[in-house]
């Protein structure tokens, strides 16, 4: 089990903390790089040379070198969480045909008379199908 | 075009000091620029087998926890029905790791017959770990609960495949093995997650998509009284389309998928053989990019169990002359194993229209013809709008 425990937390939380002291110190690092090539650059007394553009470029890559890892490992911790699909059960009317649809009752199964009455005629309803409903319609366009 | 009201105020000169162009010589912009390409190149390697480690070991720690939630459902569950917290943790313990070992195939003679052999021990076994750990539990929450536990080992299985390849790697330092998982983990963990939840629909008793067989064969069946054919198999006589139709599928509504080609094999042999068409109806994996729901038809049996069941309805329709006609409803391997989706659920209309022409198709009036709705039967009745099976033979 000691085996397992390090697997799971000890590297993890390790690398997390560096990466993320890594980036900030780049980020930081970066943006007075930035700073400083814009100040050559805009300096009114010197011809601006490549090497304050240069600088500006290098400081701009490490920002988003930096962005990019922050966000990284931000998107690691928030594991994408999948939206739970609600189970619904189809009940429909054993006389007219009428259906509606509603949670699931746990015990239910398809084909099951659940006792509830038909809103339009009255009369008896089953269980025609349990299927999962998704929260939103979600556009599943086929691109093919 | 610069920003140089900035420079103007003199704001930031003030705090920190420097000079314009104080990190602009380009001797030092050039070293460190190198320095860098250095050390990536040198490093970077490293770095990037430290960072799948790292993946690994978070992919890891969620397999524990999706591995240690799918076991608590089955825990609670069974606890309902008579099974004690510690004993069902311990029979939960015995029953991870459960294998089977297929069969010689060097000597293929009986070959099927042994494969079956070992597969109903297997499964007599998982119902015996289930006795155990729910007592009281009634035959269909006994097959919901077998189901549950049957995710739990296959979970535990992944996570232990999973641990084996990346504690390898970091002990031999060999990042081929980190590679492979690292590349693969992201559908690892998809089937992973699909086991997860697969566990909660049995555990309540929702159909899953591979349920759409017998949901199919239960509407044929309507009100019909049905009798048991076959281990956990019920069958149904209908009119359909003038011909006599036998419904089979398995016995719900708890998770048990029967042994369908034995009741084929039955109602065949029984009949002598006067069988005019074998019609099976069976949820099939999807291409990628095929939608969800599709239906297709074919020639031969439809149905994925490892062999036996296949064989015997192979067998005795070869032996008596009588075509197999298979509908499938296209799904992807998670949709099969998780609640079933909607668009699996409204295929239903489209399947039974179809299987009504090819009922009609290469058929007289009066003529018997099987259909089989195959799968597992989770959440599913036998009848509609009756509580219980009818009969049992
Ligand atoms: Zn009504």
């Amino acid at each position: 089990m000691p085996e397992e425990r390090e697997a799971k937390e000890g590297p993890t939380l390790a690398a997390t903390a560096l990466m993320i002291v890594m980036s900030l110190g780049l980020a930081a690092f970066s943006l007075i790089i930035i700073y400083y090539g814009i100040r050559a650059a805009g300096s009114r007394t010197e011809t601006p040379g490549m090497d304050a553009w240069f600088q500006v470029l290098f400081g701009v890559t490490g920002l988003m070198l930096s962005l990019k890892m922050v966000y990284d490992v931000l998107r690691m911790k928030i594991s994408p969480e999948e939206e739970e699909p609600t189970i619904v059960s189809r009940l429909q009317c054993v006389d007219c045909g009428h259906w509606k649809e509603r949670e699931f009752r746990e015990g239910e199964y398809v084909g099951l008379k659940t006792g509830e009455a038909c809103p339009k005629c009255g009369g008896s309803m089953f269980v025609a199908a349990i299927y999962a409903k998704r929260p939103r319609k979600q556009a599943r366009r086929p691109l093919f | 075009m610069l920003p140089s009201w900035l420079l103007e105020k003199g704001l930031l000169e003030g705090l920190t000091g420097a000079q314009a162009g104080d990190l602009g010589d380009s001797w030092l912009n050039w070293i460190i620029f190198m320095i860098m390409i250095a050390v990536l190149n040198i490093y970077g390697s490293k770095l990037q087998v430290q960072m799948w480690m790292n993946q690994i070991a978070r992919a890891l720690g969620q397999l524990q926890q999706l591995t240690r939630e799918a076991s608590d459902t089955f825990l609670q569950e069974a606890s309902k029905f008579g099974g004690d917290g510690e004993r069902v943790k311990k029979i939960l313990q015995e029953a991870k790791g459960f294998f089977t070992i297929s069969p010689v195939t060097l000597d293929p003679t009986g070959a099927i017959r042994r494969l079956e052999n070992i597969l109903d021990e297997a499964e007599d076994s998982l119902n015996r770990f289930v006795e155990r750990a729910a007592p009281k539990a009634d035959s269909v929450k006994r097959a919901n609960l077998r189901d549950q536990l049957e995710g739990v080992i296959v979970l535990d299985l992944i996570f232990r495949i999973v641990r084996h390849f990346y504690l390898l790697g970091r002990k031999t330092q060999n990042w081929i093995y980190i590679a492979q998982v690292q590349m693969q983990l992201p559908e690892i963990m998809r089937i992973a997650r699909a086991y997860w939840r697969s566990s909660t629909a049995f555990q309540k008793g929702v159909p899953v998509g591979d349920s759409i067989g017998p949901l199919i064969a239960l509407r044929l069946i309507g009100d019909a009284p049905v009798e048991e054919v076959a281990k956990n198999v019920v069958a149904a006589e209908v009119e359909l389309e003038d011909r006599r139709v036998i419904v089979v599928k398995a016995k719900g509504p708890g998770g048990e998928v029967g042994k369908p080609g034995e009741a084929i094999r039955r109602i065949v042999e029984s009949r002598g053989g006067k069988v005019a068409k074998i019609v099976m109806i069976d949820a099939a994996t999807k291409l990628e990019g095929e939608p969800t729901g599709e239906v297709a038809e074919g020639s031969g049996a439809a149905i994925g169990d490892p062999g036996p069941e296949k064989w015997k309805i192979e067998e005795v329709a070869s032996q008596y002359s009588i075509p197999v006609h298979s509908i499938v409803i296209k799904q992807d391997l998670l949709e099969a194993i998780t609640p079933m989706a909607q668009e699996i659920a409204e295929a239903v209309d489209k399947v039974i229209e179809r299987v009504r022409r090819t009922i009609r198709e290469g058929t007289k009036p009066g003529d018997v013809v099987i259909v089989a709705g195959i799968g597992n039967t989770v959440g599913v009745g036998n009848t509609l709008g009756r509580a219980e099976v009818m009969a049992v033979a």
